[in-house]
């Protein structure tokens, strides 16, 4: 055969040898056997945990996150709300009432309107306001 | 590993999203890759023990080459994992054989040096067990052809060797031969040539 000229089917010595090798393949003992099995349990068992550790690296940061969302809104959610509520009510209602100037005079008689606020709850009924300084209604 | 359990799964036909669709995939990626290791590692030992000539360092290669092969080109697709493997085992093969050579040189200074561990090393019991597949008088036969053929694939060029044993023995073809050896697919053809050539020559006599 020319050295330079491939076989396109595999002449007596290749068929030969391809026999031998598959047989030899055949007869191999049970001890090489074993270890290859477990060389390759090995390499399928890293193969399952960089995909486990690839799936973890990518789950984890989005788990991390979620949890600390949760945490948020269920701890720290109420806690703004309730105190957010109480604020928000003394900012809306007393605010501008403490603040217009119209009422000034009411702040400097403080005492006087708590006395007032005191005498109608005991009495049940509400007594007529009067103006420091005004006539007394007959 | 071969049984009708395994799963395979179309990716194309599968949705794009779903938690248990891509543990389905991952699980079928790893079952394929189970499944071809346990197709080539008889074989890959065998070529192993050819060029290596020992059965410690063949599995030594073999079960590199399997992790390599896992760690770096298990999300490759199925179908390039064969030469893949191949070149990883190749180059294992060489890295054995360099090492191989200085150590002898080293050890060449060394002429009283003697491995006490392998010179009181019993032969493992399970060993000595074989296949019941053929018979006594076909076992000589077989192993005596095979004595003879790996005697002389050997002799060959290491890159003559590689080239018959993964042509012949692994039937690649010429172009998975050229991306296993890391060569050109001209380079095989006349290793692969040179090398039937050669063990023509050789063997013609005896077989």
């Amino acid at each position: 055969m020319n050295a330079n000229q491939e076989p396109e089917v595999p002449s007596g010595i290749e068929a030969r040898s391809k026999a031998a090798f598959d047989a030899s393949v055949d007869e191999m003992n049970a001890s090489v056997r074993s270890r290859l099995t477990q060389a390759r349990f090995a390499a399928v068992a890293e193969l399952e945990r960089r995909k486990q550790s690839r799936w973890q690296r990518v789950l984890a940061p989005a788990a991390g996150l979620a949890a600390v969302a949760i945490v948020a809104a269920l701890v720290v959610g109420p806690l703004i709300h309730r105190n957010g509520s109480t604020g928000a009510t003394l900012a809306d209602e007393d605010m501008p009432i403490l603040l217009d100037t119209d009422n000034m005079e009411m702040i400097e008689n403080m005492e006087f309107y708590a006395w007032l606020d005191d005498d109608s709850l005991d009495d049940g009924s509400a007594p007529q306001a009067i103006e420091p300084g005004e006539p007394a209604r007959s | 590993m071969r049984g009708s359990d395994t799963l395979v799964l179309n990716r194309s036909s599968l949705p794009a999203k779903g938690d248990w669709r891509r543990e389905d995939v991952a699980l079928g990626e790893i079952r394929e890759l189970e499944r071809f290791l346990a197709s080539v590692e008889q074989r890959a030992f065998r070529i192993a023990r050819i060029a290596l000539r020992n059965d410690d360092d063949a599995l030594d290669v073999v079960q590199d080459a399997m992790l390599q092969l896992a760690q770096r080109y298990g999300q490759r697709p199925s179908a390039e994992w064969r030469p893949l493997f191949y070149r990883i085992l190749q180059n294992r093969v060489r890295d054995y054989q360099r090492r191989r050579q200085v150590r002898d040189r080293v050890f060449a200074w060394l002429p009283s040096f003697v491995d006490k561990d392998e010179a009181i090393a019993e032969p493992d019991p399970l060993e000595q067990v074989g296949d019941p597949g053929p018979g006594v008088v076909e076992q000589l036969a077989t192993g005596e052809a095979m004595k003879l053929l790996e005697g002389a694939l050997g002799a060959l060029p290491a890159r003559q060797q590689e080239a018959f044993m993964l042509r012949n023995f692994e039937g690649l073809d010429v172009a998975q031969t050229a991306s296993a050896m890391g060569c050109s697919e001209g380079s095989v053809k006349t290793h692969y040539s040179r090398a039937v050539h050669t063990l023509r020559a050789q063997l013609g006599e005896a077989w």
